[in-house]
């Protein structure tokens, strides 16, 4: 089964993470663009998250899409985009793209309003969190302030850049203004007769077996 | 590492599953002391033994430390917390509940042991408060500790119907000196 759709954008796509992506992920990591990452040199690391991107989907706990840039069948990746820290009784989710140097902004604009377009109808999350680090450049705020996020706190050394070294996140939040899902109990809302239909319309075995006429 | 300090008129230690429980139903039932956090007051002592069980196994698995205070005459006034701890990125949050008479003075008592511990023996960099109110005695508190304001996060519960915006404080390990 599929959790992870794949979204169109203008002159690119978010599809879901595939075995053959590794090599491409890897060059992504290997200049991480998160201040204190170290370049990533083994493919194993790699891979593994590839397969855990997976169950993570799965039980909703995050969901990573590779961003690819091109037309026709001239795709490229140059992206990866994440969605982490998923609290789905509390709607809110936090995102993060990793790029290569050549990813333009527009596409990193575009690929954040797809993600919570889509996270927002599908899964009535209606708080996006992105977490500027101190470090990273700084154009990227104007990227976010762009996908419709809004600066809202400056944490002080919050994030670790090494054994002694702290940096400055900028906490950046974006807010959906659809309304949120009524809690109910189980099956409130469903339609009672949703099955009765296919329980006892069909000419099946199971009117055999109850031994209609 | 002592994790437990008898100050001048204070006993600030760590809690006793077996022994704790009605006290801190009573610290807890009461709905006003934890408007700040927010959180639903405790309606049944039971619970107070469901959250004493919880702190012990936070506690055990380097997640969480939670502190009960007590005064002379062995009546608990507070409860201070530090949860959330994060051992790579150096930071934990500090939470505390306290009756009406526990005042700044007290809390700055109580509090600064604790303070010493996180800074200096668990070596943490960062403590971080996060509050409901924008305003009133919690605010107060924060600022007189030293703590710096940096922001809000938005809609992080759902509390009583409504969304709550959650005002977030940090203290450094640079800032105690």
């Amino acid at each position: 089964m599929k959790f992870t759709p794949e979204l169109a954008l203008t002159g690119a796509w978010l599809r879901p993470l595939e075995a053959d992506d590794a090599e491409a992920l890897l060059a992504i990591y290997r200049a991480p663009e998160i201040p204190g990452q170290k370049p990533a040199n083994d493919i194993q690391p790699i891979q593994r998250m590839i397969e855990l991107s997976v169950q993570m989907a799965a039980t909703q706990r995050g969901m990573m899409w590779a961003l690819e840039v091109g037309e026709s069948d001239n795709y490229r990746i140059l992206g990866l985009v994440s969605a982490y820290d998923w609290q789905p009784s509390l709607l809110r989710i936090v995102l993060r793209i990793d790029g290569l140097e050549e990813l333009e902004d527009a596409f990193r604009i575009s690929a954040l309003k797809a993600v919570m377009d889509f996270m927002a109808q599908k899964y009535h999350l209606r708080n996006f969190a992105y977490q500027w680090i101190d470090g990273q450049r700084v154009d990227l705020q104007q990227v976010l302030r762009d996908a419709g996020f809004v600066n809202t706190a400056r944490l002080l050394q919050a994030w670790r850049i090494s054994e002694d070294g702290f940096a400055d996140v900028l906490q950046f939040h974006c807010l959906r203004g659809e309304a949120k899902p009524i809690p109910g109990r189980l099956g409130e809302q469903d339609n009672p007769g949703q099955n009765l239909e296919h329980s006892f319309t069909s000419t099946d075995s199971n009117s055999e077996q109850r031994g209609d006429a | 590492m002592n994790w437990n300090f008898s100050l001048d008129g204070w006993e600030v230690r760590l809690p006793v599953t077996d022994q704790d429980g009605d006290a801190l139903f009573e610290l807890m039932s009461s709905g006003h002391r934890l408007e700040h956090i927010p959180k639903q007051p405790l309606v049944a002592s039971v619970q107070a033994l469901d959250e004493l069980r919880r702190m012990n196994m936070r506690f055990q698995a380097h997640q969480a430390a939670f502190w009960l205070v007590f005064d002379v005459d062995q009546s608990l006034r507070a409860m201070i917390s530090l949860e959330e701890i994060n051992w790579i990125q150096s930071t934990a949050r500090l939470q505390w509940i306290a009756d009406e008479t526990f005042d700044l003075e007290a809390l700055k008592a109580c509090l600064w042991p604790i303070q010493k511990l996180i800074f200096e023996e668990l070596e943490l960099n960062r403590l971080e408060v996060r509050l409901k109110a924008t305003d009133g005695q919690a605010v107060e508190e924060l600022t007189a500790l030293g703590f710096q304001h940096e922001g809000y996060l938005p809609a992080q519960i759902e509390f009583e119907g409504l969304s709550v915006d959650l005002q977030i404080w940090s203290l450094l390990a640079t800032d105690i000196g």
